[in-house]
């Protein structure tokens, strides 16, 4: 009895030695030393346990990787279950991030032009033209403005008693510019030939902040309409287009990431030109919140990435256990036609799986955008679809194993980002490991079968 | 035909080597029954070691070698996890293709955008002397010619020989084949590995003649293209390259096109959407009614060449009784 537990054991660690030997062939290959390498991921994944606790940043950064992919890796339970191969789960975390980004980008603050101005120095007035040119300069105000951060971009307020101690104020140089009225403005600038207009109320628009949860509501319900759509796309394709959804989510990937990059580098950028590798920052408002320790630490991970990854997996865990809907999945995932003779309208329930998968995709794609990068970047989504299909893959399309090793996996291409800043290794080494594992898994698992037939 | 045309057309013969020969690399291993689908992946690692063994070694023809025996180790996974473990397939061959993208950019790293070698240019004798045929397809490499001999001989291969009309059985009724004498499983393994040669060769062609050198991920895509103008190819060696120059010559009028002015969004997603569309037309059934709506005499040569049903077997293995 023992020996046969201690056999069934060895077994399951065999695609593990397996992918660490062929891994580390691959070290030796390119001359690097397997033992540091490895320990590089292990150090980057996990950082100092000992002495800064489990939370540290190190394992901060691997609840951020888990997070999108637990949710990727539920969906694709589903379209698995279902028989569905949705490899184009990338793109519709993709599709996710656009949606996602789209609300924070325009509906997190409106901008109202105000009957105020700011005067400027005469000699400044031509190089001090945009908002930008007044961030964390002091701006002079009299008592009464309301708050500064109504004014987006001012920050910096000092308050004087009347509008002679404030132009003197600038004119001293203690500060960068006077905030007036138009009508008080104009008629000082008649006066004075020292001062003129620097921003007019055009440009010094009055800011106000959607409040944080109904934006996130909104931001999220976005990703998940964003996935959802690129999902149903691919499954409709399938379903009556009799398009293979391997073929069509490829496509849709591809056409996803392109649309992006459009958005980024062409109608997303701001007026005033910006960077062609991400669209602006998002105001912070718009942005999850990330997770502050009791001792007053900030983690880079957030709260509501782990809540909706957890849901999600509860969710999915409970349909495909204790639903109608799970049972008929499961019987389409035996066999699609069997099922469709039993009464199982198939079309249906593999558009609403695809769709249901794409939700969470999008659902994983914002968690990229509003808590890592907190904007919209090409390639945002990070390959964590392609890996979410090699968590399900090594699960073996069985729920309960799908956070475990979706953790180890995050871990894994967490921790191999430090490969290149310590080692000057690619950091494909991560995926290189994986992909060997989940090989080596099914490999193993067929050579079982065969072995137990002969016996 | 005024000159340019001509250049153009050269150019495109040219550019959709690689895709001819994985394509029709991957019809013969889907005649056989086999899905690989791991192409994508193949294709980069080739390219990948097809390269950096030209570099190493200064000659262009290790590298080829080097290509085709990568695709061929690729495909032996393929078919044995199918044919000796059982084991799925399309999993197998996904898991592969991101293996091998990775791959390709770890042991590829410092082989980054390094001038290399290539093929060299050989215009055929008297051949490339006749007037436009010899100019756009006899004026190129040795791959090239290659590409173009295979379409040929795999057409032959398949319905103009014996062991040709084996391939086919195989892929159709493997018990019917086994019957008369075929060993399914073996031919199996041998049309596999060299379906795979042919799409590891495809990616020596990319590194070595077509997109010279190698950077990370630089023919990304190309594998799964060369999937789908399988099936849009109805498994036909024929209509399968015609597929693949196809979708070249209309790559490279959406480029044409962004010269005029159209914007590179477009050029980018070009591929994809004909992908869809291709698959689309194929699958909706839309040829089928075409089929049927035309004049009864057409109707037998339509549906020789718009047909496209995959082998009967794709996909299932074949185990005896």
């Amino acid at each position: 009895m023992r020996t046969e537990r201690l056999i069934q054991i060895g077994w399951g660690l065999l695609p593990v030695g397996i992918a660490l030997a062929f891994t580390t062939i691959v070290l030796i290959a390119v001359n690097a030393p397997p033992g540091d390498a490895f320990g590089a991921i292990l150090q980057g994944a996990f950082g100092d346990i000992a002495g800064q606790g489990i939370l540290n940043p190190k394992t901060a950064a691997v609840l951020t990787f888990w997070a999108p992919l637990l949710l990727c890796a539920s969906g694709l339970l589903l379209t698995f279950t279902a028989g569905l191969w949705n490899i184009g789960i990338e793109g519709q975390m993709m599709m996710g991030a656009v949606f996602a980004s789209f609300v924070a980008l325009n509906l997190a603050a409106s901008f109202t032009p105000t009957d105020q101005v700011l005067i400027v120095r005469a000699t400044e007035a031509r190089r001090l033209d945009t908002e930008e040119d007044f961030r964390g300069f002091p701006v002079g105000v009299l008592p009464g403005t309301g708050p500064l951060r109504d004014y987006d971009l001012l920050s910096d307020a000092v308050e004087y008693e009347t509008l002679d101690d404030a132009i003197g104020a600038l004119l001293a140089g203690d500060v960068r510019g006077v905030l007036a009225s138009q009508s008080e403005a104009e008629a000082l600038i008649a006066d004075n030939p020292d001062i003129a207009l620097g921003l007019d109320g055009e440009t010094l628009r009055k800011v106000s902040e959607m409040p944080q949860v109904p934006l996130m509501m909104l931001e999220l319900a976005a990703a998940a309409l964003g996935g959802a759509l690129w999902g149903a796309l691919s499954g409709v394709l399938r379903t009556h287009g009799n398009v293979h959804e391997i073929f069509s989510g490829v496509a849709l990937n591809s056409l996803a990431s392109i649309f992006a990059n459009y958005l980024i580098a062409g109608p997303w950028q701001p007026p005033e030109g910006g960077s062609l590798h991400s669209t602006e920052p998002f105001r912070r408002v718009a942005l999850m919140p990330n997770i502050v320790l009791p001792d007053g630490t900030t983690l880079d991970v957030s709260l509501v990435a782990l809540v909706m990854a957890v849901i999600a997996f509860g969710l999915v865990f409970f349909a495909l256990r204790g639903t109608f809907w799970g049972l008929q999945l499961k019987a389409m995932g035996k066999s699609e036609r069997s099922a469709f003779l039993l009464g199982v309208p198939t079309k249906k329930q593999a558009l609403l799986a695809m769709t249901f998968a794409g939700a969470l995709a999008g659902l994983g794609g914002s968690i990229r955008v509003l808590s890592v990068y907190g904007s919209l970047r090409p390639g945002v989504s990070g390959g964590i679809g392609f890996l979410a299909l090699l968590v399900v893959l090594l699960a073996a399309v069985q729920a309960p194993w799908v956070p475990l090793i979706a953790f180890f996996f995050a871990a894994i291409k967490s921790g191999s980002t430090r490969l290149q800043i310590t080692m000057q290794l690619h950091d494909s080494l991560g995926g290189i490991l994986q992909g060997a594992l989940v090989l080596s898994f099914i490999l193993v698992n067929g050579l079982r079968a065969r072995l137990k037939l002969r016996r | 035909m005024d000159s340019e045309l001509i250049r153009n057309l050269a150019s495109i013969v040219a550019l959709s080597a690689p895709l001819v020969m994985a394509s029709i690399g991957e019809t013969i291993t889907e005649r056989a029954g086999v899905v690989n689908l791991s192409l994508d992946g193949t294709i980069l690692l080739s390219a990948m070691t097809g390269f950096v063994a030209a570099y190493t070694s200064n000659n262009v023809w290790v590298g080829v070698l080097a290509g085709v025996a990568v695709g061929a180790v690729v495909a032996l996974i393929v078919a044995a996890s199918s044919i000796e473990l059982h084991q799925d397939q399309v999993a197998v061959g996904f898991v592969l293709t991101l293996l091998c993208d990775e791959l390709s950019a770890f042991l590829g790293q410092d082989y980054t955008r390094l001038p290399g070698p290539s093929v060299p240019y050989w215009p055929i004798p008297f051949l490339s002397d006749i007037p436009i045929i010899g100019q756009i397809f006899f004026t190129h490499n040795v791959l090239v010619y290659f590409s173009l001999f295979l379409i040929v001989f795999v057409w032959w291969w398949m319905y103009r020989t014996r062991p040709g009309l084996a391939l086919r059985g195989i892929g159709e009724r493997p018990a019917a084949a086994f019957v008369r004498g075929a060993n399914v499983n073996r031919l199996r393994y041998l049309y596999t590995l060299i379906g795979g040669g042919l799409v590891g060769m495809a990616g020596a062609t990319y590194s070595l003649s077509v997109k010279l050198g190698w950077s990370e991920g630089h023919v990304r895509g190309n594998g799964w293209i060369a999937l789908a103008i399988v099936i849009f190819g109805g498994w036909h060696p024929f209509r399968v390259a015609f597929g693949a120059y196809l979708f070249a010559a209309l790559r490279a009028l959406s480029s044409f096109m962004q010269q005029l002015g159209a914007s590179v969004v477009l050029v980018n997603a070009t591929p994809w959407i004909l992908m869809i569309l291709t698959l689309l037309l194929v699958g909706s059934g839309a040829t089928e009614r075409l089929i049927a709506i035309s004049p009864p005499g057409a109707r037998r040569f339509l549906r020789g060449v718009l047909r496209a049903t995959p082998p009967e077997s794709l996909g299932v293995e074949f185990r005896r009784e």
